[in-house]
């Protein structure tokens, strides 16, 4: 009996108060009513049970990472890094409460002991290092350009294109940045990249708590952006875009950023590009969290698919827009293997595939590259591509193929 | 100089743990005027009251400052007791030190400065304040209450039965609000009706009642105690005092509409009563506007009206109906263009209700023609040119009339290109006639084989009004080589000679080129006159070609090919006999002006096609060439006869003209339009009245109710004759609609306009009660205090996207549910979902749909929904003893007598299941919906597969609230309830005078607090009628008269209509009765001539200088 641990816990204010500083202040909000559990990816999941609505209890209670046990504070390291960032749940929630901020905080108190999985403390290593999470030499960032004859971005130019890491080292993901590339060109607009002199905007590591490895690089990343005066980013990543929107502006950054499926739609509608080549073929749309729920970009990636002659665009009845389910690559979770069984992408692209579509178009190289691996390890007859993509095979009647 | 006495609350705590009390006094005890400074935990107590009146008297002081809490709450408390210690209240000035100081800052010792700064400058504006004297006003002793739900019927009675007159004004045709539609009420299960209806009949017999149903406050003018209000009377087409409320009508009445009372679950007619229980017991017609079919009907055809005569299967008043507007039913019927549907509502949920197979078969029925009265004979008379479709109408509509109409064709036969262009296949000749002869019984003369050649003469011979549809006959032609070779025909020709039994010859390779209706109508009979292949060649594609496309769609099952995009440029033929047609491909370019994209040759892409015949069909023009030279008749470069647009008449007056020989060629109802409205000018131009006066095209109703859910989203099949059939012979193809086809048909229309006027009603009502001509009546009647009780209503199912937004037919509002519940809805009070009619085994209600969520929705709690949900549960369980109901909720909230035994009586009585946690989905699986939740106590997600949810919807003030308080001049909350006076003390008073508040229209709450707030609302109402005058602030403005230029600027700006314009002295006069004192006119008076009492100028310029001294 003495072994025995006492499971009767004391509110801790030491841990409350500074997962409040660290910005869990919603948690006080929570009236706990459980929505956020049941909208949250992993209800559809249904094989491991995230009860998202425990955390604001937890925090004022200032019982996040009280165990002293190791192996339950194992679990609940495992617990706090199951949450992807999709924000369902603060889309839902009556009262608004930002749940990935009551995570993050979490987070930041694990990444500060050290305790974080260690896939995830590689990346933030590479991040740091080299500036992109796949550990790929810094002076490749820009080879993708180097056939299509783009130069740096110079002052007098339009706006600067900021592929994301992904598009630019990525085999398969680099035919996004080479698309959007394409199109800019065809619409006429003058562009140029920062190649090495850029690194990652940093989004996934500052959600995964490595709060000083992100203002470092975001910190890189302005004063970058400052010398070569850009005054414009066009992204590729709706990643990159909430990064530079909302968050490079608390450490000085002051440049306007815009995704590419805003911006080519523009171009469309202004006559700049013309979808002219048809697609005869079904394409369901998947609405990625960061670029809808996130950034409110719902009609741009629509409207562009229903541009192009001949293409059918479906939806997925239930989970579209505002309700669509995540792909479980975002806050970090892109570098996180969970089991089979235990997969978003899984789901999603069951989803996607059950509307009878030939095509998943996406508008996010996180998407994209979680979307791709499923079908291949499915084994199924459907093909994933960025709407750049597609656009571009519609704009570009002379492609070969 | 005034001996001023300051007097400082604490206010308990509230004051003094900021300000610093002990310095204020120091303070103001040494500012100029003041004699004395003192300070007291509650001033506005008994003992702190004593004290100011006891110093007061003391010390000998005129003018008195109370520093303490805002006026609004103890001004009046304060007045009350210098005026008991025989000074004039007016002399009281408060300074308020609690909400505009200690409550909103941090900093004491700022506080305490801004605290010393307040009262100084309200020791200056008392210095200069005068004795005052309220003035008296009579008080009308009567009552408006607006809304007859339950607050609205207890506030009336309260005061009727105290013996003052009341005036309630009720917007829908009876009283009893919402408590009539439910079932049973919470906590003690008593029927709603049963406990409702006698009041509701007492309202109505009361004598000091005056009862206003489907009436609208249109203004509220005066102030309390004697206010002016506009009540607008609506048309409910039905005289009141006749209607006995028998019912005859509503089955006559063919129109089916949304049924509001049963919140949507059924339909009523278009003649109707919300209920059997309604007070009064009348009928009211529900007229919402001219549907979007009739409007889009160039002959302004009654298409909602015997669609749903048709609906009933009164096909004999539908064809009626019709003929008022169109004596062309058979042929309409069959070769309309119908572009009512092109405009049916139902189209935008699928197939637009199949008008004119209704049409058609609405015709096909009628065995004999029907009987009618000759109307009265006038002397006039009017010759008709061309017995078409337009002429033919023409004529009609002046026989109908009264006048002699008399129609020359041309032709052997009457009915122009329908009986020349048509093929039989299409438009037998029996239907054509049958139209024809019903003209004819109208006494319309018909002389044929007559052709007309100066219209000039006709009016000499006696005709006092001639019309001209001579119709368009002459051919275009393609203009290339080989056009005059035997074996070219051209379509109209072509078709006149089949249809007249010439039967031209055909090869066995027949081409038709062109896309209309008469190239298909070409191709199609050339077929039947032998030909072995038939190829129809169009210079566009398949979705620029003008031709029906039904019938497209039929040429192409008989066989015949279309080859778009492709033109002949030559036909080559030897000896004289037609052999080929060389063609070249096109390809389609740029849009032309009719917006089609103009087609365009591909050079060098020319080819030959083996031909024995072609009918070139491309198009025909008028023939005017029966006009002389020199008749005076304009005609354009088109070779069309030029009228004018509305009145169809041509450049000469008294001869008029339409159809194709003013269009061109152009569809049959626009012909037969063209006839009506110039039987309509014709007959103005004889009586001499305003040719143009009301003839604009009205716009077509916008506020469409739709149903809940939107099911049958295709129209009935039509049968057609197999293609084996078709050969050889000129049946009709299209075999109609079958009766009970016709009718479901009919039953798919949305009844957008509501009544149609058809009259059946008329027919029925033994007591002449229907009044179509009715129209909106303003009353005016004069009160003293009026009392809101405009009620709630729900937030629409609609705005929550994640509980299926209402598409999904078994998800409804708990209104609904109660309809559901009620012996006198839909289903009689038996529990069945509305998708299929089944009993629910398992019921999820959801609590907070829209309430508590201030994201997204409404930040308040409803307060009703823990308590009705519950209450539902019990209800469905006792219906359904083997069903299960399973209740989500954040919290129970069950503050009320009773309530919580209640709801125990749920959880243990009936084992209702509660569950901790707010769904986030319900999903649509099958016929099961399933409810995406998580049980929060167990920490266990949940999916609970049910087969109806109700979800306890949010209350909001009902639609109107909002006009309405800008029309009372009251204010709301930003959620749109009505503000009360005060939260705590004055709860059912509004901050206007004389504007008292009762039920949900304040906020949300249930029947007993709706009950018990109407009656005090009633007693506050009383109380003020107990007194035979009311005193009125005496802050009034007034107008130096010497300054005023009576520039009017203050006229404008008075919110109250409180002043006038002196014409003789050229000033401004304020009517003091109306004037509520706000200054509007002061800040907007540029000479400074507009004063208000005891806030003048310079009491304002003292109070700034001293707080900007500080």
């Amino acid at each position: 009996m003495a072994n025995k641990k006492n499971i009767v816990a004391e509110i801790n204010p030491e841990i409350r108060d500074a997962l409040v500083e660290m910005g869990a202040v919603d948690a006080y909000k929570c009236y706990q009513c459980g929505k956020c559990a049941s909208v949250c990816p992993w209800f559809q999941v249904g094989t491991y049970e995230f009860l998202v609505f425990r955390f604001p209890l937890e925090t004022v209670l200032g019982l996040i990472a009280s165990s002293e046990d190791k192996d339950e504070l194992a679990r609940e390291v495992d617990k706090i890094y199951r949450c992807v960032g999709c924000e369902a749940c603060v889309d839902q929630c009556p009262l608004g409460v930002e749940m990935p901020h009551i995570l993050r905080s979490a987070r930041r108190i694990l990444v500060d002991f050290g305790s974080y999985p260690e896939n995830l403390k590689s990346v933030v290593q590479k991040i740091h290092n080299v500036g992109n999470p796949l550990g790929e030499p810094r002076e490749n960032r820009g080879d993708w350009a180097k056939e299509l004859l783009i130069g740096d971005y110079s002052e007098n130019m339009e706006m600067l294109y900021f592929a994301c890491c992904l598009p630019s080292y990525d085999n398969r993901i680099r035919n996004v940045a080479r698309s959007t590339a394409g199109l800019l060109k065809r619409a006429g607009v003058s562009f140029g990249i920062l190649g090495q002199k850029e690194s990652c905007c940093g989004e996934a590591i500052r959600r995964v708590g490595a709060e000083k490895v992100f203002e470092e690089t975001a910190r890189s990343n302005i004063d970058g952006f400052k010398e070569a005066n850009v005054k414009m980013a066009l992204v590729s990543s709706p990643h990159c875009l909430v990064t530079f929107q909302k968050e490079y502006p608390d450490f000085g950054g002051e440049f306007k950023a815009v995704h590419a499926t805003e911006f080519l739609w523009d171009c469309i509608e202004r006559g700049k590009i013309v979808p002219k080549k048809s697609l005869k073929k079904k394409v369901v749309y998947h609405d990625p969290c960061t670029l809808g729920r996130q950034s409110g970009i719902y009609d741009p990636p629509r409207n562009i698919l229903k541009s192009i002659p001949g293409l059918e665009l479906l939806e997925v009845e239930d989970f579209s827009r505002n309700l669509s389910l995540c792909c479980g690559a975002g806050s970090g979770a892109l570098w996180i293997d969970w089991p089979k069984g235990e997969r978003m992408a899984d789901i999603r692209v069951k989803q996607l595939v059950d509307t009878g579509a030939e095509v998943i178009a996406v508008a996010c190289p996180y998407c994209l590259q979680m979307f791709e691996e499923t079908v291949k390890a499915m084994n199924l007859d459907i093909e994933v591509k960025d709407i750049s993509e597609l656009l571009y095979e519609s704009v570009n009647e002379n492609q070969d193929g | 100089m005034k001996r001023i006495g300051v007097f400082i609350c604490h206010c308990g705590r509230n004051i003094s743990t900021k300000v610093d009390i002990e310095q204020l006094v120091k303070d103001i005890s040494t500012h100029p005027g003041v004699e004395h400074c003192e300070d007291y935990k509650y001033l506005c107590s008994d003992p702190g009251q004593v004290m100011i009146k006891e110093k007061l008297r003391e010390k000998k002081l005129d003018a008195i400052v109370v520093a303490s809490c805002s006026p609004l709450l103890h001004e009046v408390t304060f007045r009350r007791a210098i005026q008991d210690a025989g000074l004039n209240p007016y002399l009281l000035e408060m300074a308020n030190i609690r909400e505009q100081c200690s409550w909103i800052h941090d900093d004491g010792k700022e506080a305490t400065r801004k605290a010393s700064g307040i009262i100084k400058a309200t020791i200056e504006k008392v210095k200069y304040n005068d004795a005052l004297e309220p003035a008296k006003i009579p008080v009308n002793t009567r009552a408006l209450v607006l809304g007859g739900g339950i607050a609205g019927i207890q506030a009336a009675l309260d005061i009727a039965n105290s013996g003052y007159e009341v005036v309630l004004v009720e917007k829908s045709p009876s009283v009893g609000g919402h408590m009539a539609q439910l079932s049973e009420t919470f906590p003690t299960l008593d029927c709603s009706q049963c406990i409702l209806t006698p009041k509701m009949v007492d309202v109505s017999h009361h004598e000091k009642i005056k009862l206003y149903t489907y009436s609208e406050v249109e203004e509220v003018a005066g102030s309390v105690g004697n206010f002016r209000v506009k009540i607008r009377r609506k048309a409910s087409f039905v005289d009141n005092n006749k209607c006995n409320g028998c019912a005859d009508c509503d089955p006559a009445c063919p129109v089916l509409m949304v049924n509001e009372f049963d919140s949507g679950l059924s339909q009523r007619k278009a003649i109707y009563r919300p209920f059997p229980q309604a007070v009064p017991n009348v009928y009211t017609i529900d007229k919402r506007g001219v549907p979007p079919c009739r409007t889009a009907c160039p002959a302004g055809v009654n298409v909602q009206g015997y669609v749903a005569l048709s609906s009933q299967g009164k096909f004999k008043e539908a064809l009626a109906l019709e003929r008022e507007d169109n004596p062309f039913a058979s042929v309409c019927g069959r070769v309309c263009t119908h572009p009512c549907e092109s405009e049916c509502k139902r189209a935008e949920f699928g197939d637009a209700v199949s008008i004119r197979a209704i049409k058609r078969f609405i015709s096909d029925v009628e065995e004999q023609l029907p009987a009618h009265d000759k109307p009265e004979e006038r002397k006039k008379k009017v010759a008709v040119v061309g017995a078409g479709p337009s002429g033919l109408s023409c004529a009609y509509f002046l026989a109908k009339r009264g006048y002699k109409a008399k129609v020359f064709e041309a032709l052997p036969v009457a009915g122009g290109m329908l009986i020349t262009g048509i093929p039989e296949f299409r438009l037998p000749r029996k239907m054509l006639e049958q139209d024809i002869d019903y003209i004819k019984s109208w006494g319309v003369e018909i002389v044929t084989g007559q052709r007309i050649e100066d219209p000039e003469k006709l009016r000499k011979s006696g005709f006092d009004a001639v019309y001209l549809s001579s119709g368009a006959h002459v051919e275009r032609r393609l203009n290339v080589d080989g056009e005059d070779l035997q074996g070219v025909y051209y379509g109209i020709d072509f078709l006149r000679r089949a249809n007249l039994e010439e039967k031209p010859a055909v090869g066995s390779r027949v081409t038709v080129v062109g896309g209309g209706n008469s190239a298909i109508d070409a191709a199609r009979t050339a077929l039947r006159l032998g030909a072995k292949e038939v190829t129809i060649v169009y210079r566009r594609s398949l979705t620029e070609m003008p031709a029906d496309p039904d019938e497209i769609e039929e040429a192409m099952k008989e066989g015949i090919e279309i080859r778009f995009l492709a033109t002949p440029i030559s036909f080559v033929g030897s000896g004289g006999t037609l052999k080929e047609m060389k063609c070249i491909q096109m390809r389609l370019g740029a849009p032309d002006e009719s917006g089609r994209r103009r087609p365009e040759p591909i050079p060098g892409s020319d080819f030959t096609i083996g031909v024995d015949t072609v009918v070139v069909t491309i198009g025909q023009s008028p023939d005017l060439s029966y006009l002389p030279a020199g008749t005076g008749i304009e005609t354009s470069e088109w070779g069309s006869i030029v009228v004018d647009d509305t009145t169809k008449q041509t450049s000469i007056p008294g001869v008029f003209a339409g159809g194709d020989a003013v269009r061109g060629p152009d569809t049959v109802i626009w012909a037969i339009a063209d006839g009506k409205e110039a039987a309509v000018s014709i007959d103005r131009y004889f009586n001499g009245a305003d040719m143009y006066e009301n003839r604009a095209r009205t716009e077509p109703v916008k506020n469409i109710i739709l149903p809940r859910t939107i099911k049958d989203n295709l129209r009935q099949e039509v049968r057609t004759l197999s293609a084996a059939d078709r050969t050889g012979n000129f049946d009709e193809v299209n075999l109609g609609l079958t009766a009970e086809q016709t009718k479901i048909e009919a039953l798919r229309c949305f009844a957008c306009g509501g009544c149609t006027e058809c009259g059946e009603c008329e027919k029925a009502c033994e007591q002449d009660a229907i009044v179509h001509g009715m129209e909106d009546e303003l009353v005016e009647e004069e009160v003293g205090a009026v009392i809101v009780a405009t009620g709630y209503e729900l937030y629409p199912v609609e705005k929550i996207r994640e509980y299926g937004a209402g598409r999904y037919e078994d998800v409804i509002d708990g209104l609904q549910f109660e309809r559901l519940l009620s012996a006198s809805g839909p289903t009689q009070g038996e529990i069945r979902r509305p998708s299929d009619n089944s009993i629910p085994k398992r019921i999820a209600f959801i609590s907070c749909a829209g309430s508590r969520d201030p994201e997204h929705h409404l930040p308040y709690c409803s307060k009703i929904c823990c308590m009705y949900n519950t209450k539902h549960a019990l209800l469905y369980k006792e219906r359904v003893p083997d069903g299960e109901a399973v209740v989500f909720s954040i919290d129970i909230r069950t503050a009320g007598k009773d309530y919580e035994e209640f709801f125990m009586r749920a959880k243990e009585g009936e084992n209702v299941l509660y569950i901790r946690g707010k769904p986030s989905r319900v999903i649509k699986d099958g016929k099961d919906l399933i409810v995406w939740s998580t049980d929060t106590l167990t920490g266990r997600p949940l999916k609970v597969k049910c087969d109806m949810v109700v979800l306890s919807m949010a209350v909001v003030p009902s639609m109107e609230t909002s006009d309405l308080a800008k029309k009372l001049r009251i204010q709301t909350n930003i959620h749109g309830f009505f503000n009360e006076a005060h939260p705590k003390l004055r709860p059912v008073e509004s901050l206007v005078p004389g504007f008292f508040l009762a039920g949900c229209a304040q906020t949300p709450k249930d029947i007993p607090e709706s009950v018990a707030q109407a009656s005090a609302a009633a007693s506050k109402a009383l109380e003020m009628f107990s007194k035979k005058e009311l005193t009125a602030e005496p802050m009034v403005v007034v107008i130096d008269e010497e300054m005023c230029s009576g520039c009017k600027m203050c006229v404008v700006t008075c919110p109250y209509e409180a002043r006038e314009i002196d014409e003789e002295k050229n000033i401004v006069r304020i009517n003091e009765a109306l004037c509520m004192g706000c200054g509007c006119c002061v800040a907007a008076c540029p000479s400074g001539a507009s004063q208000q009492k005891n806030l003048v100028e310079k009491q304002i310029s003292k109070m700034v200088e001293v707080i900007l001294g500080e």
